[in-house]
C-alpha cells in the first residue's frame, strides 16, 4: 500500500527547515535510524534551498511543492519548483560547480543529494521548472 | 540580535546556533562581515558545538571565511564538530586547508 503527502510552500529561506522537518516527520512511520533521518533532512534542505537560490532566484513570491510517498520500506521525495529552470545539468551536479561562485556556494548540494540518497533523478527545462527525485530505502521494518 | 561573535585581541570566534542552513548563514554572514570590517582580525574560530544540523550552507560559510582570512593573510579554525559535519566537510574537501583544533585547547584559551 502506497502513503502519499503533499505540501505547497513559499519560497523563503524560512522554509528550508520546515521542509525537512516535515519530510523527517513523514518518514519516522519507517522506524528510521538517526543517521537516516539525517541524511533525509540534508538533501531536502540542499533541493529545497537550491530551488529557492537557484530555480527562483530568492523570489519569495513563488511556490515550491514537496510531494512524499512510501512504498513498502522505499519513500520517494519529490521536490518541484517552476522557476528557471538548469541549463545543464551534468554540469550542476559536478562537485564544486556553482553558478553563484561569487556568492560563495559550496556547489555541493547535487553531491550530497546523490551521496546520502539511494537515487536521484533530475528533470529540468530551461524556463519551466526542475524536480528532484530522489529515493531512499530504509533498513528498519 | 543574539551577538554571536567575541573578539579577543586579533581573534575573532564565531558561536554558530543550532540548524546552520543557507537561511541562518544569510544572517550570520552579515554579522561577521560586518565585524571582520571594522576590526583588524588576524584569527577566525568557526564554533560548532552548539549546532545540531549542517547542510552545504555551512559549507560555503567556512569557504567565505577562509577566503577573507586568506586574504588579511590570517587563518581560519574550526572546533567542535560533531561527526557527522566532519563527514560532509571531509566530502567536500574542506580539511585540505582549513585546520581543525583539539577543542581542549581552544576552552583553555576561552
Amino acid at each position: 500500500m502506497m502513503e502519499m503527502m503533499c505540501v505547497e510552500f513559499e519560497s523563503k529561506s524560512e522554509n528550508e527547515a520546515f521542509a525537512r522537518v516535515v519530510a523527517a516527520a513523514f518518514i519516522a512511520r519507517l522506524n528510521p535510524t538517526l543517521d537516516e533521518v539525517e541524511d533525509v533532512k540534508m538533501a531536502i534542505s540542499e533541493a529545497v534551498t537550491n530551488a529557492i537560490v537557484h530555480g527562483y532566484e530568492n523570489d519569495p513570491s513563488k511556490k515550491i511543492f514537496m510531494r512524499c510517498s512510501i512504498e513498502n520500506q522505499t519513500c520517494q521525495f519529490r521536490i518541484m519548483d517552476q522557476g528557471v529552470g538548469i541549463a545543464d545539468i551534468e554540469r550542476a551536479k559536478e562537485p564544486l560547480y556553482s553558478t553563484k561562485k561569487d556568492e560563495e556556494r559550496a556547489g555541493m548540494g547535487f553531491t550530497f543529494m546523490d551521496t546520502l540518497m539511494d537515487d536521484l533523478q533530475i528533470y529540468s527545462q530551461l524556463g519551466e521548472g526542475t524536480t528532484i527525485i530522489m529515493t531512499k530505502t530504509f533498513s528498519r521494518g | 540580535m543574539e551577538q554571536n561573535c567575541k573578539i579577543v585581541g586579533t581573534k575573532m570566534y564565531v558561536y554558530l546556533m543550532g540548524e546552520v542552513d543557507h537561511h541562518y548563514v544569510k544572517e550570520i554572514k552579515k554579522e561577521i562581515d560586518g565585524k571582520l570590517g571594522f576590526y583588524i582580525i588576524k584569527e577566525l574560530i568557526l564554533d560548532f558545538t552548539n549546532v545540531q544540523f549542517m547542510d552545504s550552507a555551512g559549507i560555503g560559510l567556512i569557504m567565505h571565511g577562509y577566503q577573507y582570512m586568506k586574504n588579511v593573510l590570517g587563518s581560519i579554525t574550526c572546533v567542535g564538530m560533531s561527526q557527522r559535519i566532519k563527514k560532509s566537510l571531509a566530502a567536500a574537501g574542506v580539511f585540505t586547508y582549513i585546520s581543525e583544533e583539539k577543542q581542549e585547547k581552544y576552552q583553555e584559551e576561552v
